[in-house]
Parts: structure tokens; sequence; C-alpha cells
């Protein structure tokens, strides 16, 4: 027995010495057969420096998968200017499994150099990027007013705004004005009872079903209840004192004009949904083609559905965007404003990146702002609205330029309180607003399920 | 004499045992030691502070009471998937290594299956239950199929499993043929078609020469869909409201999405401790059989 | 006897029946190959239009088949054969040494197989991306086998179980040591279980997206599957060529599996034989 067990952990130490001795040997072999084929980042780094043409190479982490292949043209064109730049791209999988690949990025020593990124996860990862202070004057000279804000974060200039969105109840121009018989005027949608007229009239007229509510979580839970946050005033510090004391338990969903306005109108919308068979569906291909194809008449989207509505065929040709009115009193913010934000922001990696890669970021990022082709590929190819002056290309996005209108006049909700939200809000908030949309819970129920989520949040 | 044995007992350890103890010490051991010791600290990649904090991650898990929920959820799925997964290819295997005209067609067939990886998988399975038999249903007036399966939370549940016994079967059925290699084929044929002792040549050589493919099979049956993530993500994404929400899958978005890594990653150990479990006891228990048979 | 033959007719109509129910699924793959994404999301079950292979053209085109073929091949190739052969050998060596620390390590091999990846996933990248030994197909070769390893010792381990000893011992007696005893006598015996092995695992490694999407960097070393991005976007999927990829992702798989399954076959002729 004595014997079998000296033997054993004889054995063992053996073993575990040996094996951790061809550990180390192996990864050095590892670690010489990739010196000779493969570079990394890291290697890259120092052959820059040691050889004079200055080669540089770039990384771009994409979470706007949609438009994967329109960069990896803009890069190829790039790299037909600036032969000694060369870009590629980190394709990311869809949904919540992007943020894991760019934090396993982090984690492994090799961050993207260029990430295009939503702005809450720019503020989440904020030490990780560079301050573009130097860039500043730059882009507030090339964008719209107040673009450059929207990428400053604690006083930092942290991302470059590139793209627009604007969401709100879109319409079908020819299905609604079927119904009504006549020109459509958008600006005769001022409060709920306008809107329960409408929906109505579809309803009568027969031909289609009013309204579409796409049932999926982000929808729910991002664009529809977390509006009410940036409802509360036109002061995004006021919106921001409000969640603080609905955190800390010093406000209630239930005593709020705006919440229950919200949730008065989603009642409405709920009555009339295409879905009100099965409002979970939730198939985004599905819901976007039947109201391109006008089978809904109203649909609760944004303009980026017209990736795509944009190349279907048989789709009609006209759409436009209403506001959401949450009350019966015209001149109530959020009556005549669509919401407007720059979701996606592309920031600089601070971490490992040398100086020399974040200056040809910065200058790639220019052009492919400020030149035809970067404009064109925005504009024209991804169909994206671009907040910047003076633009080159002309879209073809009638969605988008319908919400460029409240724009320009001014008429927009800023939604920017959303940034500071955890990641995992509206999975959260789009999990209540489903149970209440299914007739699960009632009001009551789902305005504590609410609370309860944002008392958790620290 | 008896010390060269010796030696020469550790030199061929070494030859059979050295590169795949290498492989599985610097691949899997280390990574996972420092990811259990992750889950002592407040890690994450935003502040990467690997101070030791003791146990309060795990204390944070015993309070997440949805974790709790859902972990049962899991074992419910768990138990459903491994029996009907396990049931199905059984029988498959038995019928196909006993003489069926075209054996070799059929079980290319049942195999295909497996060719489709996780997220894909999800999402054909997705169009099916949310397209095509409410389609039917509509059609044929199939009053089960007329909604979504996904959009109720018990059928939802019902889809998941379906789903992943499908996938499971084909690849469990290759396991349980190669496991019939060492039973002869007119016992395999008398078990598979009806007659008197039908049954009992089943139960009494079927079953017990074929012991060890069922334990591998059930361990990996047990292991893979106590682990299942990317076709809950494609399938069901969790809903409707977070009701099929399996455990693997609330440690990705507690860790990656919410931002709490070192309590996702502790909460990760615990379901490993529970997996490894199940799973360990049931070979121990099933491996007893096999020395009886 | 007139009962049994009936009984036999009735299993092989249960056996197709079945078949194309479990089938179902991928005829839905195949039929919307043929299919642009729009007519896929109106009726998904409908007659594709014509059988042409634009789809497929746009496929091959847009992922970089050819490339993304050869990585994955040389990969699945060298992952596989490596896991085989170790892991017979640590199989055998654990059945033939019942030394107390081989059934430790046997039972950790066990465990492992239990872990869910996303404990050790942020460590490994964090390790490897550290020692600069990303981004190379050799390090994502020596992961596989690492990861590879247990499933492999546990099926070898049950099979030689029932290997007897008398075989070796004979072997012993003509004066083989046990290395050439295990190439020549154990190895050989091993063949059903080799096959199906290495079916499982080419299984897994030629469909793997998340440790190659962890460990490979460069656009030059992507495998198919990860080339498949291309027909994914944030809210939905590009089906027509996603479902034509697939076809072409799936059909080498099927080919060996066409190809290998005979081995099995005869591993259980041999069986009956014994």
């Amino acid at each position: 027995m004595n014997k079998l067990k000296r033997q054993s952990l004889l054995a063992a130490c053996i073993v575990f010495l040996l094996g951790t001795l061809i550990a180390c040997s192996s990864g050095n072999d590892n670690n010489t057969a990739q010196n000779s084929g493969n570079n990394s980042t890291v290697e890259n780094e120092s052959k820059q420096s040691s050889q004079a043409d200055k080669e540089v190479k770039l990384t771009f982490f994409n979470t706007s998968a949609e438009v994967n292949t329109v960069f990896e043209e803009l890069f190829k064109k790039y790299k037909e200017l600036n032969p000694h730049v060369t870009i590629e791209l980190i394709p990311t999988p869809i949904g919540g499994a992007q943020i894991e690949i760019f934090q396993s990025r982090l984690a492994s020593g090799n961050p993207p150099t260029i990430s295009n990124l939503d702005a809450g996860h720019i503020y989440q990862y904020r030490d990780k990027f560079l301050d573009l202070e130097s860039e500043k004057a730059k882009y507030e000279e090339l964008t719209l007013p107040g673009a450059v804000d929207g990428g400053v974060f604690e006083g930092k200039f942290l991302g470059i705004p590139w793209t627009a969105q604007g969401y709100g109840l879109l319409y079908n121009t020819r299905v609604v004005e079927e119904a009504i018989g006549g020109t459509f005027d958008p600006s005769t949608i001022r409060t709920r009872d306008d809107l329960a007229a409408l929906l109505d009239k579809i309803d009568a007229a027969g031909n289609a079903a009013p309204v579409m509510i796409h049932g999926a979580d982000w929808s729910l839970g991002a664009h529809y209840f977390a509006l009410g946050f940036s409802l509360q005033s036109q002061n995004i510090d006021e919106n921001i004192k409000y969640w603080e004391d609905l955190k800390a338990g010093n406000a209630s969903l239930a005593d709020n004009a705006v919440f229950n306005g919200l949730m008065d109108t989603f009642d409405l919308l709920k009555q009339y949904n295409a879905r009100k068979n099965d409002p979970l569906v939730a198939n985004y291909d599905l819901d976007s083609a039947d109201f391109a194809k006008g089978n809904a008449a109203l649909y609760f989207m944004g303009d980026w559905t017209w990736a795509v509505i944009g190349s279907m065929e048989g789709r009609d040709e006209e759409f436009g965007i209403l506001p959401l009115p949450i009350s019966n009193n015209p001149d109530d913010f959020g009556n005549g404003q669509v919401a407007y934000s720059q979701p996606k922001l592309f920031a600089i990696d601070n971490t490992q990146s040398t100086p020399e890669q974040q200056q040809a970021a910065l200058e790639f990022l220019e052009w492919m702002l400020t030149s035809e082709e970067g404009q064109n590929a925005i504009i024209g190819e991804m169909g994206l609205m671009m907040p910047y002056k003076n633009l080159k290309a002309e879209s073809s996005n009638v969605i988008s330029k319908a919400v460029a209108e409240y724009v320009a006049a001014g008429n927009t909700i800023d939604i920017s309180i959303i940034n500071y939200f955890p990641s995992d809000y509206w999975a959260k908030n789009g999990a209540s607003m489903q149970k209440y949309l299914t007739n699960m819970i009632d009001r009551d129920t789902f305005y504590q399920e609410i609370e309860a989520y944002w008392q958790s949040v620290k | 004499m008896k010390k060269n044995k010796r030696l020469n007992n550790v030199g061929i350890v070494l030859f059979f045992f050295g590169p795949a103890l290498l492989a599985f010490e610097v691949v899997f051991m280390i990574p996972f030691f420092v990811g259990l010791y992750l889950t002592f600290t407040n890690w994450h990649i935003i502040n990467n502070d690997w101070s030791f904090i003791g146990f309060s991650n795990y204390v944070e898990v015993f309070r997440d009471k949805t974790f709790l929920t859902q972990l049962e959820f899991t074992i419910w799925y768990v138990l459903f998937t491994v029996l009907i997964s396990n049931f199905l290819a059984f029988f498959i295997a038995l019928a196909l290594t006993s003489g069926v005209k075209g054996e070799r067609w059929l079980r290319a067939g049942y195999f295909t299956p497996n060719l489709i990886g996780g997220i894909v998988l999800g999402y054909l399975w997705q169009t099916l239950f949310s397209r095509v038999l409410p389609f039917l249903g509509e059609k044929y007036g199939w009053a089960w199929f007329e909604t979504s399966w996904l959009t109720s939370t018990d059928k939802a549940f019902w889809a998941l499993v379906i789903a992943t016994s499908w996938q499971l079967a084909g690849y469990l059925m290759i396991i349980y043929i190669a496991g019939f290699s060492g039973v002869p084929k007119d016992v395999l044929e008398a078990a598979s078609i009806d007659g008197a002792n039908r049954w009992t040549i089943l139960r009494k050589i079927v079953l017990r020469l074929s012991v060890p493919a069922i334990v591998v099979c059930i361990f990996l049956s047990l292991s893979r869909s106590f682990l299942t993530y990317d076709l809950n993500l494609s399938l069901t994404k969790g809903g409707p409201f977070g009701s099929t929400e399996l455990a693997t899958y609330h440690i990705v978005q507690k860790a990656f999405l919410s931002n709490q890594y070192a309590i996702g990653q502790a909460e990760a150990i615990i379901l490993f401790i529970i997996v490894a479990a199940v799973a360990l006891t049931q070979s121990y228990l099933l491996k007893k059989l096999e020395v009886e048979a | 006897m007139a009962a049994q033959r009936i009984s036999g007719i009735l299993k092989n109509t249960i056996m197709y029946v079945g078949l194309f129910i479990f089938l179902l699924p991928f005829l839905l793959v195949i039929l919307n190959s043929f299919k642009k994404t729009q007519h896929f999301i109106e009726n998904p079950i409908s007659w594709p239009k014509s059988f042409n292979f634009s789809n497929y053209v746009e496929a091959f085109d847009k992922m970089n088949f050819m490339q993304g073929f050869m990585n994955t091949f040389l990969i699945t190739l060298f992952s596989v054969l490596l896991i085989i052969l170790f892991a017979a050998m640590t199989g055998y060596l654990f059945v033939r040494f019942k030394w107390k620390v081989n059934k430790i390590l046997f039972f950790t091999m066990l465990a492992a197989m239990t872990v869910p990846f996303q404990v050790i996933m942020i460590p490994l990248v964090m390790i490897y991306g550290n020692l600069g030994l990303l981004d190379s197909k050799l390090v994502l070769i020596f992961m596989y086998i690492g990861f590879g390893i247990p499933l492999g010792v546990f099926m070898f381990h049950g099979f030689i179980k029932g290997i007897s000893y008398e075989l070796e011992e004979s072997s012993f007696i003509d004066g083989c040591n046990r290395q050439r005893t295990f190439f020549q006598i154990i190895l050989p015996l091993l063949r059903p279980i080799i096959v199906t092995l290495a079916v499982l695992d080419v299984l897994w490694i030629w469909n793997d997206y998340l440790l190659p999407s962890l460990v490979l960097l460069s656009p030059d070393n992507r495998t198919l599957p990860l080339s498949t991005y291309a027909f994914f976007s944030s809210y939905s999927v590009d089906y027509g060529p996603l479902m034509a990829a697939l076809v072409m992702t799936i059909i080498p798989v099927l080919i060996l599996y066409i190809i290998l399954q005979d081995y099995v076959i005869k591993g259980i002729s041999e069986g009956a034989i014994k």
C-alpha cells in the first residue's frame, strides 16, 4: 500500500514537472512558427518602428454588421490612395455576442484600433479610448450643431459621430391616403385623439392593419418605453435627475404624467396592432416587409429599417414619419417631435495602439467622413443619415429624409440619456413590455416590475 | 530489477500520456484556474482589478433569484432533452444496424442534422416554429400551430427541447452504432423486430452489452444540454419575456452585458459543479451495471 | 415467419417516414438556397421559381470560399488526427495502469467536459494574447487538442476496457515492448471507435465558431463558419446566400461521413464474428 502510494506520488510529480517543461518549450515553438508566418498587432508595431516605409495596419471593429461589406470596400479604396495603410475589418456576430468579442479583444491585448460602437458602450469603456480633444474644433466645424456633444463623455471627446437615426411612427403614404381619401398632412396628427381617429379610419377602410408593433424586446424596451425618460424634459440633466430619483425609489411611474401618457398611447396602438393574434412573433424582416408592401399602415420603427425595405421588390414608394403623441395637448413635448440620436460613434483605442496607428486611424476617419467616396458609401449605399454639413451625396432613404425635416426644424427628442443606462436595460424593460403587450400583467404590475429593475441597478 | 521496471513504467507513462497531458494542462487547466481565481475578485475588463475579495461573489449568486429559477428551468430542459434524444438515438441506431434497406443512406440522412452549427440551426428552427408551422396551422386549422410556439412560455420550452433533441439524436446515434459493434448482428435483428422474446433480448442482451455506449451518450447529452447557449440565443433569445433563458445564457448576459463579469463567472462555476456532479454520478452508477453484466 | 416479415416491412417504412420528418428542416435549407431572401421571408415553404445557383455564386464570392475551405480543412485535419492519436494512447494508459494518479486525472478530464466554455474564455485569450500566441492556425490546432482530449480519452477508455489482456500478453511474450504492442495490436482493434471519434470531432471543429473567432484575428486565417458573417446583420439575416453557404459547408463533411461509415459497419461485422 505504502509503496504504491509512493510510486504514484513520484509519477505524479514527474509527469507534472515534465508537463510544465514541455509546456514552455512548446510555447516557444509556437512562437517561432508565429513569427515566421503570421503577424499580430504587437509584432507589427515593432516592425513599424524599425522599418522606414512606415507600414501601418489598423483593425476596425464593426457592430453595424449590416454594412460590413460597404466598410470593406472603403478600406480597399483607401488602400489604393494610401498604400501604406492596411485596414482589416473585425466582423461581429449577430446580437449580444458582439460585446463578448470586443471584451475578448481587449483582454487578449489585441484591441481594435478603431471601434464602431454604441454610444453607451463608449461611455462604459471610456478609459480605453483616446481623448480626441485636438480634433474637436475641426469636427464641430464639420458637423451639424450639437452632433459633437453626443460624443463627449465626462468632458472628453471620445467618439466621432458619423450617423444619425430617427424613430417614431412610420407611415405608408399610399395606405394612409387611401384610407382618409385625400392627401395626408402629418402635421394634423398632434394628439392621441388625432391618432385614434386616424387608426379608426384605416381600420374602417379595411385594406390594411392600422399599425404594426414590432414585438422584440429591443424595440419595446429601448425605443418605446425608454422614450419616457427622454420626454420628461427637453433638458437632459432633468431627465437624468428623474432617472436617479426612480433608481433611488423617490419617484413613482404611476404618478408620472409622461409615462402614463406613453402607456395610454401604447394601449391605443395595441388595440389596432397588426400582430394582435400573436404579438410577440417579432420577425423583423417580415414586419418591415408587411409595412413596406402596405399590409400595415403605420409602423413603430426607425429609418434604419430602410436597410431591409430599400431593396425589396414590389414595395410602395412613399413613406413618412409621425411623432408619437403621448397626450391630448398638441403643444406637449413629444407630440410634435421625433426621437433622434447618434447611435454609433467611432472611437480610437488608447491602450495598445501606437501613436502612428492612432494618427493613421484619425486620417482615415476624416477621409471617410468628408470625402465624396466616403459619404457616397455611408449615405448612398448604407442608406444612413450623416449629421454633417455640406454633404456631397444624396440619400435614397425616404424615411431618413422625412426625419431630416424634423431635424432641420429643430423638432427632435434628445434620447442620449440611454447612453448612461446599463447594457441589459432594454432586455429587462423589454421583457416587462412584452408581458404588458400580451395582457399578462396590468399597468400596476408592469410599473412595479420596471421600478424593481431600476432600483436594483447600482 | 524492480527499480528498473519502475523507471521503465515512468517512461511508458510519459510516452503515452505526455502529449495529451501537456495540451490539456496548458489549454484547459491553467485558464480554468485563472478563471476560478477571478470569481474571488471584482475583476472586469474595464477595471482590471485582481485583488482578492473572498466569497462575496458566491453570496451574490445565491441572492440572484432569476439565476436560481433559471437553474430549475434548465434542469427540466435537460431532463427532457436527455431522455428524448437518447431514446430516439438508441432506437434509430438499433434499427440502422439490424438490416434495413438502404442502411448507408439512412444513416447519412439521420446524421445530417448535426452538420448545421448552433446559431444557424436556431434561425432555422425559428423559421419553422414562427413561420412554417403557423402557416400550415392556419391553412389546415390545426389549433396547436396557429400561433408561433416561440411566443408562449410553455410551448417555447418544448420548442427548445425538440430542436436540441433533434440535433443531439443524430450525434448520439453515431456513438450507439459504434457501441453496438460488440453485439452480434442476429441478436440486434431479433431485438429490432417484433417477436415473442423481443423485449427480453433487448433488455438482457443488447442493453447490457451497450452499457459503455449508454454511459458515454448520457454523459455527453447531459453536459451538452446543460451548456446549451447558441441555440438558446438564436431560437428564443430567452423570450418570451426572459422565460426561456437557460443557465448558460443567463451567465453570458450577466458577465458580458450586465458588466458583472466576476458574478457571472461564479455562476458558471456553480453550474459546472452541478453538471459535473450529475454527469459523474450517472456514469458511476451505470458503470456498476456494466460490471454486473 | 410471415408476422416477422410484416414487422420487417413496417420497420423499413417507419425508418423512411422518420427520416423524412427528421430531414424537414434541412430540406427547408436546400429549398431556400435557391430563393431570394425576400421570397424566403414572405413564404419559406414556397417552391423556388427556378433552380438557379446565383445564391451559391454570391456566397462563394462573398465568403472567399476557397481560402476559408483550405483553412478549415487544414485545422480540422491536423486537430482530429492528433486528438485521436494522443487520446488513444492516454486512454490505453489509463486502462492498463490503474494508478491512483491516473484515476484522478481521468476524473479531472471527465469533469473538464462539463465546464461552461465561458469560464475559460476570457482567461484563455488573456494568457495566449499576452504571450503573442494568437492569430495562428498552429495555436488553434493545439487548443483543439487540449479541448478534444477529454472526450477522446473517455471514449477510448470505455472501449479498451473491453479488449482482453491476453492479446497483449502473447505479444509481450513475442518480445514486443509496450509501444509496439500498442501500435500493432491495440490500435487496429480500435478502428470503429477511431472512426466514430473522428466523425464527432470533425463535426465539432468544422462547424466551430466561437474559438476560431477568438483565436484567428486576421482575415487570411478565417475558417468557413467565420466567413458566414457576411450574411448576418445586426437585426436580420440574408437568408438566401446563407442557406447556400450552409449547403456548401456541409457537403464535404457529409461525403466524409458516407465514406467513413463503412468502417464502422465493418467493425460491427467483425464484432459479430468474435
